[in-house]
C-alpha cells in the first residue's frame, strides 16, 4: 500500500484513492465474474468507489461544446482524475477485471437543460471500454442518463449516483448516448467518462 | 371526395400555385412553405376529432420522445381513411408537384403525433430512400412560450449550424419542406401542458 501511495504522490496533485474494498483479491475475483456474466453488455457498477470522494475538487468552469446532430454538453478537465485513470493502480485493477491492458482518454461532462448526445450513423464509435465515474448531486432524473443500447431493444441505463464507478465493454453494435435533459431537471448532472478503444 | 371539399380554394388557384412555388424555392434556410388555413374549417375540426379516437403509442429513443399512431394506411376510422386517400390521390399529388416543382409518386407515409410536456425531437435531416417532401398538418395552437416549435437549421458544409427559423404551431396550417442533405430540423421541447398535435409524414418520389 505504501508503494502505491508513493507513486500517486510523485505524480503530484491531490491523491485520489480507491476504496480499499476494491483492492481485496477476493472482491476483485467476484467483480470479474460479475463483469463477464452479462454477455451482451459486460459491465459492473462499483458504489462508493473513492474513499476520499468529498475531497475531490471539481472545476468551476466548463466549456460548452455543441454539434446539433451529434451532441450538446459542457466539458472540463480535472487533472487529478485524469492522472488516476492513467495510474498503474487503476489500470492494473481494470486489467484484472477485463483481461485487457487499456488506455483511457477522459473528460468531465456536465449536462444542463437541452443537453444530449445522439447515436449518429455517420459517426459510429469503435468498440471499446468505458469507465464512468459519477459526480452528480441532487439530480431528479429528468433525462441525463447514460444509455447503452444495441438498437434491438436491449438497453442499459446508468443513472446519476454520486461516487459510483461503472465499467462497460461496448461490443460491436452497442452504442452509448446521453439522454436529453428536459426543462424539469434539477440538481447537478456531472460525470467523468474515460474511453478506451480496442 | 374531391380537393375542393377538403382544401381552401385559394390554394387550388393555378396562379397562386405558381407564386407559392416561387416562395417554396426561395425560402431559407432550405425550401419550405407554411400554408395557413389550409383545409376547409369543418374538415380540419373533423380531422382533430377523428385523430383523437386513434390509439397513440409512446416512442422514445436518443433522438425523440413523443406519442405516435400507427401509419394511417391501417386506420379503421372512415374519415381518416378518406384523408389518407386524399393525400395520395392524383389531384393532391399534382397540387404538391405544382407547389414544389418536384416529381412525386402516389405514395405517402402518414401518422398522428402528439408532443406533451417534456417531449422533443432532436436535430436530424429526414434523409431516407424515397422521401422527397416532409410535411406537418398542425391540429393545435401553441405560443412561443409553450415550446414545440419546428426549428429549421442553416448549414455549413452539409452540417447543421444554427436555428435560422422557428415555426410556431398554428391550428390548420400545412407546413412542408424538401428533404435534402441540408434539411436539418428539430422540434423544440414542449414546456407546458399544451399538446402539440399533428399529422406528419412524407411524400415519396
Amino acid at each position: 500500500m505504501y508503494q502505491i501511495h508513493k507513486e500517486l504522490l510523485l505524480m503530484g496533485g491531490f491523491m485520489v484513492s480507491m476504496n480499499p474494498l476494491y483492492e481485496n483479491p477476493s472482491n476483485i475475483s467476484q467483480i470479474k465474474d460479475l463483469f463477464k456474466s452479462n454477455e451482451k453488455l459486460p459491465s459492473i457498477k462499483l458504489p462508493k468507489f473513492f474513499s476520499d470522494y468529498d475531497k475531490i475538487k471539481l472545476p468551476a468552469n466548463f466549456k460548452k461544446d455543441s454539434h446539433p446532430i451529434h451532441f450538446s454538453y459542457s466539458v472540463a478537465v480535472q487533472k487529478d482524475l485524469e492522472k488516476f485513470l492513467s495510474s498503474k493502480q487503476f489500470l492494473d485493477f481494470v486489467l484484472k477485471i477485463t483481461g485487457k491492458k487499456l488506455k483511457f482518454h477522459s473528460k468531465l461532462i456536465k449536462l444542463d437543460w437541452k443537453d444530449y448526445s445522439i447515436i449518429n450513423d455517420d459517426a459510429i464509435e469503435k468498440p471499446g471500454f468505458d469507465v464512468i465515474i459519477d459526480f452528480s448531486s441532487n439530480w431528479n432524473d429528468e433525462g441525463g442518463s447514460i444509455v447503452y443500447t444495441d438498437g434491438k431493444g436491449e438497453t442499459f441505463f446508468i443513472p446519476a449516483e454520486p461516487n459510483n464507478l461503472v465499467l462497460v465493454q461496448r461490443k460491436k453494435g452497442v452504442h452509448r448516448f446521453y439522454q436529453y435533459v428536459n426543462h424539469k431537471a434539477k440538481g447537478k448532472r456531472l460525470f467523468l467518462i474515460g474511453i478506451s478503444y480496442i | 371526395m374531391s380537393l375542393e371539399q377538403w382544401v381552401n380554394p385559394k390554394y387550388l388557384d393555378q396562379k397562386n400555385r405558381k407564386s407559392l412555388k416561387s416562395k417554396f424555392i426561395a425560402n431559407t434556410p432550405f425550401e419550405h412553405l407554411e400554408l395557413t388555413d389550409f383545409f376547409v374549417k369543418q374538415k380540419a375540426a373533423m380531422l382533430l376529432e377523428s385523430l383523437s379516437k386513434e390509439q397513440f403509442f409512446e416512442k422514445e429513443s436518443d433522438l425523440f420522445k413523443f406519442l405516435q399512431t400507427n401509419d394511417m394506411a391501417s386506420t379503421s376510422i372512415s374519415l381518416l381513411q378518406e384523408f389518407h386517400a386524399l393525400l395520395r390521390s392524383n389531384e393532391f399529388i399534382e397540387l404538391m408537384q405544382d407547389l414544389t416543382g418536384l416529381k412525386l409518386k402516389n405514395s405517402i407515409d402518414l401518422a398522428g403525433n402528439i408532443y406533451q410536456d417534456t417531449d422533443f425531437l432532436l436535430c436530424h435531416d429526414d434523409k431516407l430512400e424515397g422521401r422527397k417532401i416532409a410535411f406537418l398538418i398542425y391540429l393545435s395552437d401553441m405560443s412561443p412560450k409553450d415550446g414545440g416549435q419546428l426549428n429549421l437549421f442553416d448549414s455549413k458544409k452539409n452540417l447543421p449550424d444554427k436555428v435560422a427559423k422557428k415555426i410556431v404551431p398554428k391550428f390548420n396550417s400545412f407546413t412542408f419542406f424538401k428533404v435534402s442533405p441540408k434539411s436539418f430540423h428539430s422540434v423544440g421541447e414542449v414546456v407546458s401542458d399544451t399538446q402539440r398535435i399533428t399529422f406528419n409524414g412524407w411524400f415519396h418520389g
